[in-house]
Parts: C-alpha cells; structure tokens; sequence
C-alpha cells in the first residue's frame, strides 16, 4: 500500500518531532513537517499532502490565515484540513469549521485518536 | 358631768352650728327664767360656754365679727381688729356702721363692699360666702351668716373674716406656672403626655393629639388606650415591656415602635419615659417622637447602599472573572501545548515497549494518567472562567433537568440507582443559560452518583415557591439576590448516599477541594456550580447528612 502524505504545520519544534515520528512509526504515512505557515502553498504545491495537520496559534501567519490560503488555492482547497490546537473554546472551534475543516482536535492528543482522524479525513477526501 | 361632755363635743362644731347653738341656749334662758336655782344654773351653763366660745374665737384664725340686729356690735375678736386694722377707738364705739366706715379707704372697691353689706343686713336668710380684695392687694375670705332663734327670729348676724393672701398668691402662682406649661407643652413639636398607673393622663399636649389623632379626652375616656394605640401584639408587648422594665429598673428609657393612629396610619415613634414618683404613686413623664420619615430615610439609604454592595460585588467578581478568564485561556495555552508533546512522546514509548517489560509498561500508563489529569484541570479552570458570559433566556429548567439527565445516563447504573423525578408540571419560566445550567445539573447529578457507589435513591425535583421572611431559610442565606415575598424555582438534586463530613461542608465550593482523590476528582465541579448559580444571581444550598444523603437545592428566579 502507498504511503499517505501527511504535512505537520506547528510552531512547536518538539511537537512536529515527535508527531512525525509516531506517524511514520506505523510504516503507513511519509510526513512533512514546517514550523510555520508563511510558505505553506509552495511545500503544498512541492510536497502534495493528503491531509494536513494545522496548529491554530502560530506567529504571523494562524492556522485560521492559512485556511483561507489553502482555500483560495486551486491544489489547497481539496486537501482535508485537521486543526490540531492547544485552544478549545467552542468559537474558536466554529471559527475553524467556518473555513470548511474536516475535523479539530485539542492537545494533549493521543496518538491512536490522531490516527483514527487522519483515516477518517483521508477516508472522505 | 353632762356639761363638761357637751362643750367638748362642741369643739368640732362648725360656725354655724355653734351660732344656732348660741340662739338657743338664750332662749333657754327666758325659759328657765320660771325658776330662780333653775335660772341659776342656767346662768352657769351660759357663763360656762361663753368661755369656751370665747376661747374658741380669741384663737381662732378668722376675724369674728357679730353684729346684732340693730347694728350694735355683740362681740368682735382680737384678729378681727388686727387684718382690718381698726383703731381701738373706734372699735370701743360698738358700733358697725363706724367700723365699716373706717375701713373704706382700705378696701379695693369700697361702694360695692358696701353695697354688699347693705344687701346682706336685709336679706336675712342669705348666706354669704366671697372674696373681699384690700388696696393693699391682701385677700379676705368673708364669711356672714344670720342668727335666728329656734322660733325663727332674728338677732342679727355674724361675719368672718380671714386673710387668704398667701394661699391665693400660691394658687395664682400655680395656675400661672401651669398656664406657662400648657402654652410650652402646646408649642413645642414633641408630643408630652404625663400620665399614672391606670392610664389616666394628666398632660397630654396639642403634638399628642395631632400624631395620634385622639383627643386628650378620647384618651381618657378609652379603658384600654395601650390596645388603641397598639392593635397589634406585636407593638403591644413591646410598649407593655416597656413599662413594666420602667416600674422595676425605675431609669428612664427610649423605646422605638410603631403606634396606629386614630385614622389607621402607622408611625414610627420613639418614645422617652420616666417614672416619677409623687406622693408614692407611679407617674409617667413621656415624650413621643415621630421619626417615621427618619425610618423611611434610613431604609431607602439601607437599600440603596445594599443594592451599591450588590453592584460593586457583581464589578468585582466580573472584573475578577475577566482576570481569570483571560488567566485561564492563556494558562490553557501554555500548558495544553507541552501536554500535547508529553503525551505524543509517550504515545512513542509505549510502542517501544514490549509487554514483557510490565513494570514499563505501568510506569507509561501512569504518565498518560496524570497527562489526563492534567489537561482536566486546565480544562476544568476554563470551563469555571468562562461561566461570566451568560445567555440568558426563559427556559423551561424541567427540560433542562432531563437533557441533563440524558446526558450523564450513561454514567448512572440502573437496577443500582434509582431515579426519582418529580417536576412540578406548570412551572414558570426561568431566566437562565440553558448550557451552564446544564453543566450545573450534570455536576450535581454526578457527584450524587459518585456519592452512591453501592447504589441508591436520587431525586430529581422542581417547584414554585414564594419566599417567606422566616418560612424560607434558603431565602435568607443569600438574601442579597432575592427580594421577600419574590417568586421564585427550586430545583433540587438529592442523594441517599455517603454524605459530606461537616467540616467539609464548608469547603465543597473551593475550587481544587476534592475528597475523591487525584484520579476521580479535580474539585471544580461545585465551584463551576456555584460560580453560575452566582452569576444567575440565584442561591444554592447544601444540606448532608453523614450515612444519610446529600440534598443541594438551588433557587432561581423566574423570568
Ligand atoms: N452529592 C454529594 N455527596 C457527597 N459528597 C459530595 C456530593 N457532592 C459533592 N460532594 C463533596 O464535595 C467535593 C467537591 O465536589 P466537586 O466540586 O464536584 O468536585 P469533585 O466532584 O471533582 O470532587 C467532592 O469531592 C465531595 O467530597
Ligand atoms: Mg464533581
């Protein structure tokens, strides 16, 4: 089976590791890992990621600003967007799926509930 | 013998009756004329009491003066000459007409003294009994009667005079200085009354009048006054107190009550009294105060300064929230995201474990464990922080209660717990956020199946009621938010299970205290609660017994 492209976008340099790590432990993803969101159309553009992994609290550019990057982009718009962010409150979460995300999970995530997400996006692609 | 017996009682015979006594006795004489020893003896009994006549007049106080029917004069005594001042000369001339004569120029209004006197010479049969005013400002009371024998003739008459200066300056006196209490007690604001034991007043001034609507008279003429004035118990044992603590502390004290008016108003009074003890009776001085208007003053000030506290309370804990809120969010931040990388790199180890190494293996678990615990904290202190935005709307709470319910159902073992609903079924709406109050219900309704391990009773229950002053204690404990006699929902949450130890009864709503260990219980759950209740500006109330249960109750007001 072909290997899934996963990108990690997340300021955290410790958190992209070790997600990066856990996801290509199981043999079942390849992941690309940036530590913001400034360029993201470009490595979307070079790297062409099944899903993308989206923090919401970065400098410069948000998660929510790199939504409506990826939506305006002809390759972006059919990727499937996660947010995986510290924040929880539900207006943020509304915020999010305003921007047509697939699904948003608050850390501390276990890495077998990212999975299960990552499938299930990949899953309605 | 007889004799002797009968001039001592004569002693106390009035004027009078000596004169006619007088009258008869010469009559007897002409009687007793037939016989010389019986003329004799006679002369002795005559002799005999006119000593004692005499003696009787000589020191009498009044001034004797017995004219006879031709105006001679029979017999005048030493004070007569001394308060009119007759020359000896003249009064040694016997006669009455010179002696009025000489005290013309000494009287206030002669003619009419005259006149008087004239008068009195020729109507026999009329008593007299008036003042006499001297230039010299002295005051005679005059006294002048005829003397008739036993067949009704007369002999003429017998004037009394006395000098009653000194008791009429007194009684001038007095009636000037009560003149000058009435119009003192008439004018000033105060109402006086002076009173005794049976409640009869003997002042009772205008101010009296106008506060209580009752006359000095209907006062007066009321056998119960007290129960006029105070129609209700309550004030009536008061003022009962009050006089009663006054006849046995014997101090002056101040009491402030509440007395009805004759036209059912009520009035704030305070009322001063002192006993005063006269002649050893028990008399009451009072002075009445309205101080209605000072009542009312104080209670408007009161409200406005509570409702000030309420506001400024209410600033305090939202400007307290916004602190933590913003707190919170940022504290969230920070610790969510290295959570979330701890729990990634042991998600990692935990693949490298073989499940040989148990030990390992238990120590990862335990990492996971307090990551949970961890991020439960955090989320539990945004959830508390967050309580300060409310959407409030008219909710039916029974609904409420029930998507609660469904929503811990899960949680709560059936054949072990038993459910109880009783929601009274027309309630009227409440002002609430349907959320929190959601987040309030499945706190408590998880805490009451926590507190149930071996199963159970929980009630559920709903209900209109009107807060009492003294019927409702859980109106009072919070008697900030609630006006009296408001209307008002309880909801209460009851358990039959292990109940809270006194001592933690005070603690249950500090936010972190738990009895439930760091595994099962963050301790936020009630002061989440309290924190909504509070922000809905309702009351909640524990009650717990040991071994018996726990009932908490929460009030909300109706919108
Ligand atoms: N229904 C109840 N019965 C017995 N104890 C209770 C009940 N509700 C609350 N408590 C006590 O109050 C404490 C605090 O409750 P709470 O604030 O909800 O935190 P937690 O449930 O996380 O412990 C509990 O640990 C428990 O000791
Ligand atoms: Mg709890």
């Amino acid at each position: 089976m072909e290997k899934r492209k996963v990108m990690v976008v997340d300021d955290e340099p410790d958190f992209i590791k070790v997600i990066k790590l856990n996801l290509e432990e199981t043999g079942n993803y390849e992941v690309m890992t940036l530590s913001t969101a400034k360029d993201i159309i470009p490595e979307v553009h070079s790297f062409k990621p099944d899903v993308i992994l989206l923090d919401m609290l970065m400098p410069s550019t948000g998660g929510l600003d790199a939504c409506e990057m990826l939506n305006n982009d002809s390759l972006g718009k059919n990727i499937p967007i996660i947010i995986v962010s510290a924040l929880g409150k539900d207006q943020d979460r509304y915020a999010a799926y305003k921007k047509g995300i697939i699904d948003y999970l608050v850390k501390p995530i276990e890495n077998k509930d990212l999975i299960t997400a990552i499938e299930h996006a990949l899953e309605n692609k | 013998m007889i004799l002797r017996k009968r001039t001592m009682a004569q002693k106390n015979k009035t004027k009078e009756e000596l004169v006619k006594e007088i009258g008869l006795l010469q009559k007897r004489i002409v009687e007793l004329e037939i016989s010389d020893s019986a003329r004799k003896k006679a002369e002795e009994v005559l002799i005999f009491n006119n000593i004692i006549l005499r003696t009787q007049q000589e020191l009498s106080i009044d001034g004797i003066l017995v004219v006879d029917e031709k105006g001679k004069i029979l017999f005048f005594n030493q004070r007569f000459v001394n308060i009119w001042g007759i020359p000896l000369d003249v009064i040694e001339l016997r006669s009455d007409e010179r002696v009025q004569q000489s005290v013309m120029d000494k009287l206030a209004s002669p003619e009419e003294f005259a006149r008087k006197v004239k008068h009195l010479y020729e109507t026999r049969d009329e008593i007299c009994n008036d003042e006499v005013v001297l230039k010299d400002g002295r005051v005679f009371d005059r006294y002048s009667v005829s003397m008739f024998d036993a067949e009704g003739e007369y002999y003429g008459r017998v004037w009394y005079f006395r000098d009653i200066t000194e008791r009429k300056k007194a009684e001038e006196a007095l009636r000037e200085s009560e003149n000058r209490l009435q119009s003192v007690l008439s004018t000033i604001q105060e109402s006086v009354t002076f009173s005794n034991e049976t409640g009869y007043f003997y002042v009772y001034n205008l101010a009296m009048e106008k506060l209580t609507g009752y006359s000095m008279k209907e006062a007066n003429a009321c056998p119960d006054f007290i129960s006029l004035l105070y129609p209700d118990p309550k004030n009536r044992q008061m003022a009962l107190k009050g006089i009663v603590e006054l006849l046995e502390k014997r101090t002056s004290r101040e009491i402030e009550i509440i007395i009805t008016t004759k036209s059912g108003q009520f009035r704030n009074v305070s009322i001063f009294s002192s006993l005063i003890s006269y002649n050893g009776r028990n008399l009451f001085l009072s002075v009445y105060r309205d101080i209605t208007e000072r009542k009312q003053a104080e209670e408007v000030l009161q409200e406005a300064c509570t409702e000030l506290k309420e506001t400024q309370a209410q600033l305090i804990q939202a400007e307290k929230m916004e602190v933590i809120g913003r707190l919170a969010s940022g504290v969230a931040h920070e610790v969510k995201n290295p959570l979330g990388i701890i729990l990634q790199g042991v998600n990692y180890l935990e693949g490298k474990i073989s499940s040989e190494e148990k030990d390992m293996f238990e120590i990862v678990q335990m990492m996971k464990n307090n990551i949970k615990r961890a991020d439960n904290i955090v989320c539990a202190l945004l959830e508390f922080s967050r309580a300060g935005e409310l959407n409030l709307k008219a909710e039916d709470i029974n609904s409420i209660l029930e998507s609660s319910l469904s929503l811990v159902r899960y949680k709560i073992n059936p054949p072990d717990i038993e459910i109880f609903k009783e929601l009274a079924s027309d309630l009227p709406k409440v002002s609430i956020d349907s959320n929190k109050m959601e987040q309030v219900f499945i706190n408590l309704l998880l805490n009451a199946v926590d507190a149930m391990p071996r199963g159970g009773k929980l009630f559920m229950r709903s209900y209109p009621i009107q807060l009492h002053d003294s019927k409702n204690d859980l109106g009072r404990r919070n008697g900030n938010y609630f006006k009296l006699t408001e209307k008002a929902v309880v909801v209460q949450i009851e358990d039959t299970g292990n109940g809270i130890l006194e001592e933690n009864l005070r603690k249950v709503f500090d936010p972190f205290f738990t009895t439930k260990g760091p595994k099962n219980g963050v301790g936020l759950g009630l002061a989440v609660t309290k924190n909504i209740i509070d922000m809905h500006k309702g009351i909640i109330d524990i009650e717990s017994k040991v071994g018996k249960g726990t009932k908490v109750s929460i009030i909300l007001r109706i919108a």
